[in-house]
């Protein structure tokens, strides 16, 4: 069965280009355009990884990581912070969220990839 | 006529400020110095109903400035505010003793110099 | 004891004297009273503005880098993918072109991310993680990446270093990146050449240097080297694809590093950057 991918993104063209990425690869993708409907849309899908935008209107991505990490039911689902953010102090308070992967934009494929099958364990 | 007022104050922004200030309570009748030798001069030669003086002046000060004014014109015009931006400089029973009739901090919006000018006018 | 010879209007006098000096000295008292507390506040304002003006360079640099990476990133991901065929199928001759477009936006990206980094270096924004770096692993390290390049090239990249080790407090991150930012000039001007990477472990700091065989510098421009956006170009070949900001970025952090940065180059025969980094910076 397919492996399901969220993607917490407030930007449509990013969630269009990264979704046709990931369906060629053979995932099914779901979204959501703020942290509020990120957390709605992960209990609602239980989705196998998340790709977690940090700018997000409504709660931040690093909350919306926090509040993820901290909950028994999600704590499982390995999250890539996804961000176009300046800072090398993002990638740490990413490890203090418990990010598991953090990927910069504009990205490259194979790392990508990469780190979506390294976490899926695949 | 408004009262003439001479600023003797070598910062340029500080004067700025204080000029700007000043205008607005009414006090349009502005001249200035850059230095304590030139602010004595042109406190003889324009004669004005007040003066305000900064203690930091460049090679001098504004309790000598203020001294030599009252040397030279009486003790009783101009009236004479000094002002002071540092606070090393805070030393009222000086400014008194030399002959000063106000003393105030400076302030970006100059509430205690128009406070000061509001007592003596 | 003598009986007091001063006269009752004498003493009258006296005592009116220490009275004026007591109302002087309590006059003096509140109006010093008033002056510290406006200066105190004038300082509290100052203070105030500081923080605004601080938050609103972090806002800016956070900001534009937001804005230029999040169109880059769709741009470079249909691009990406139209050479890939996931969006269909596409022709030689197609791809030939996307992969063209591809270059260009690679540069675009290097061109942000530099003006990114010197923006932040300059305003202060910049972090500075101090750790204890072992320069000779960050020079072998970058010189293995930039192994396939320099063998594209058909130029030797070769490191020498004093010691096995040599260990500084530093911020590993940007001195990875002054060696990245010197060994890709290096390589962008030498072509059949060779390029030198030095790394000499001293008592209180460490010298480095970049040599390499490749076109020079001319003399006129040499002070203008670490200045932004410089770019040179010599009769024998074009100006070089680059942002012309990674020296003012590698002078930048040397400095930061209590360090200084050196350049020496002979037309035709090669240049060498130098610069040092000291073992215990103040501070």
């Amino acid at each position: 069965m397919a492996k399901k991918i969220l993607i917490i993104d407030d930007e449509p063209n990013i969630v269009m280009v990264v979704t046709s990425r990931l369906k060629a690869a053979g995932y099914e993708v779901v979204n959501a355009v703020d942290g509020k409907e990120g957390l709605e849309k992960a209990k609602k899908e239980m989705p196998d990884l998340i790709i977690l935008d940090l700018m997000l209107p409504k709660i931040d991505g690093y909350t919306v990581c926090r509040m993820l990490k901290f909950d028994a039911n999600f704590k499982q689902i390995p999250v890539i912070m996804f961000t176009a953010r300046a800072q090398a102090a993002d990638k740490q308070t990413g490890t203090h969220v418990g990010a598991d992967a953090y990927i910069t934009k504009p990205f490259e494929p194979q790392t990508l990839m990469g780190e979506i099958r390294r976490l899926l364990k695949e | 006529m408004s009262k003439k007022i001479l600023i003797v104050e070598d910062n340029d922004d500080d004067l700025f400020i204080m000029k700007r200030y000043l205008a607005e309570a009414g006090f349009d009748n502005i001249v200035s110095a850059s230095d304590a030798a030139s602010g004595v001069q042109k406190a003889r030669e324009e004669k004005p109903d007040i003066v305000i003086s900064d203690t930091l002046l460049p090679g001098s000060n504004g309790f000598e400035v203020c001294a030599e004014i009252r040397a030279a014109l009486g003790a009783e015009k101009p009236k004479i505010i000094i002002t002071t931006g540092s606070i090393d400089a805070v030393d009222a029973v000086k400014a008194k003793k030399a002959g000063a009739d106000d003393y105030c901090a400076k302030a970006s919006d100059c509430a205690p110099l128009l406070a000061a000018m509001k007592k003596i006018t | 004891m003598k009986p007091d010879e001063r006269t009752l209007q004498e003493i009258e006098k006296e005592l009116l004297k220490t009275k004026e000096e007591l109302n002087l000295q309590r006059w003096g008292l509140e109006k010093t009273n008033e002056a510290i507390k406006t200066l105190y506040r004038e300082l509290e304002k100052k203070n105030e503005e500081l923080r605004a003006l601080d938050k609103l360079k972090s806002d800016f640099v956070n900001t534009v880098s937001h804005e230029l990476r999040t169109p880059l990133t769709t741009i470079r991901e249909v691009i990406a993918q139209m050479s890939e065929g996931i969006l269909g199928p596409t022709s030689e001759e197609q791809k030939k072109f996307l992969a063209v477009c591809l270059e260009d936006v690679d540069r675009l990206k290097r061109i942000i991310d530099n003006l990114l980094d010197l923006a932040k270096l300059e305003s202060g924004k910049a972090e500075f993680t101090q750790e204890e770096v072992d320069v000779v692993d960050i020079a072998t390290h970058v010189i293995a990446s930039f192994r396939s390049a320099a063998d594209a090239k058909k130029t030797e990249l070769q490191g020498r270093y004093s010691a096995k080790k040599a260990v500084a407090n530093a911020d590993k991150d940007k001195i990875t990146q002054v060696f990245v930012n010197l060994i890709g000039n290096a390589l962008k001007f030498t072509e059949n050449g060779r390029i030198e990477v030095m790394v000499n472990d001293g008592p209180d700091s460490i010298e480095c240097a970049v040599s390499d065989t490749g076109r020079g510098i001319a003399a006129e421009d040499l002070p203008k080297v670490f200045g932004k956006f410089q770019q040179f170009g010599t009769a024998d070949g074009p100006r070089e694809n680059g942002t012309g900001l990674g020296l003012s970025i590698v002078k930048y952090i040397v400095e930061l590093h209590q360090g200084k940065v050196r350049v020496e180059s002979k037309t035709g025969r090669g240049t060498t950057f130098s610069f040092t980094i000291k073992k215990i910076p103040r501070g």
